[in-house]
């Protein structure tokens, strides 16, 4: 018998994750992220989707915020609630808000073969909700929520 | 996962090269398909068709990858074309509207017989 939950992420335990800010760690982390997802109930579906937009926001952090330094870090918290999922990622680099972005007009985008910015566009398509917060002086949070559709 | 890929200089009545994409492309492995596409876009092939059965992840990143690709076959008259996406992969096409911008094909045999006909 299953013991995942009937209604997915009702009861599912949070997660808390210390990271190293480097791209190589990212896909270990998401196939994590993913694993934790469907195991809380939620369909293979939703669980891709928000690994896609995880990949996007580790991504933007390393590379926007730590500029690749490779040392820095990133505290990630994964909430769950019926039906819905929340991450929570924590940086301590230079401020940098990507939901500041202007949005993409992507048939434009791609006739002027133009280059960069898809990863908060995939965020934005992907999660029902998306918070970006300051963190006092030196850091940043970002808070991306997915529901199931009723 | 890594990124694997394998090209086929020899195929479609020897007109249409084809780049054919395995495991996940996501930004660790951007800039190494980006350094592959490099060297071939001098080659005698100004047209191009991806196979993207193999692919099981795609980031922006490879996206990205993708736009790059097209920009540079563009600068030389080349076309491009895609076929065969998984569904996973069919999907971040479709929300980023890839589908209808690109020439997206079904399958190898449905993708030879129609972009031959436009690749001069």
């Amino acid at each position: 018998m299953s013991d995942k939950p009937k209604i997915p992420g009702e009861g599912a335990s949070p997660i808390h994750l210390d990271l190293g800010a480097r791209n190589s760690l990212a896909p270990v982390v998401r196939f994590f992220v993913h694993a934790v997802i469907m195991d809380a109930g939620f369909s293979q579906d939703f669980a891709d989707e928000i690994e896609l937009a995880l990949d996007e926001a580790l991504t933007n952090i390393i590379e926007h915020t730590y500029n690749h330094d490779g040392v820095s870090q990133i505290l990630l918290r994964l909430d769950f609630a019926p039906k819905k999922v929340t991450i929570s990622l924590r940086d301590w680099g230079k401020a940098y808000n990507p939901l500041k972005r202007a949005d993409i007009d992507m048939d434009d985008y791609l006739k002027k073969n133009s280059v960069g910015g898809l990863g908060v566009h995939i965020i934005k398509k992907l999660m029902t909700h998306v918070q970006y917060l300051p963190e006092g002086k030196k850091g940043n949070l970002l808070i991306m929520t997915k529901k199931m559709d009723e | 996962m890594e990124l694997k890929y394998e090209i086929d200089k020899v195929e479609w009545q020897k007109k249409v090269a084809i780049l054919r994409l395995s495991g996940h492309l996501d930004r660790a492995f951007q800039p190494e398909m980006d350094d592959a596409i490099q060297k071939e876009i001098d080659s005698m092939y100004r047209h191009w068709a991806v196979d993207l059965s193999g692919l099981e992840y795609l980031s922006s990143a490879g996206i990205a990858a993708m736009v790059n690709f097209k920009g540079k076959l563009e600068r030389v008259t080349g076309r491009i074309c895609f076929f065969a996406a998984t569904d996973r992969v069919d999907k971040v096409l479709t929300v980023m509207g890839l589908k209808r911008a690109y020439p997206f094909f079904a399958d190898e045999a449905e993708a030879e017989a129609k972009f031959l006909d436009n690749a001069n």
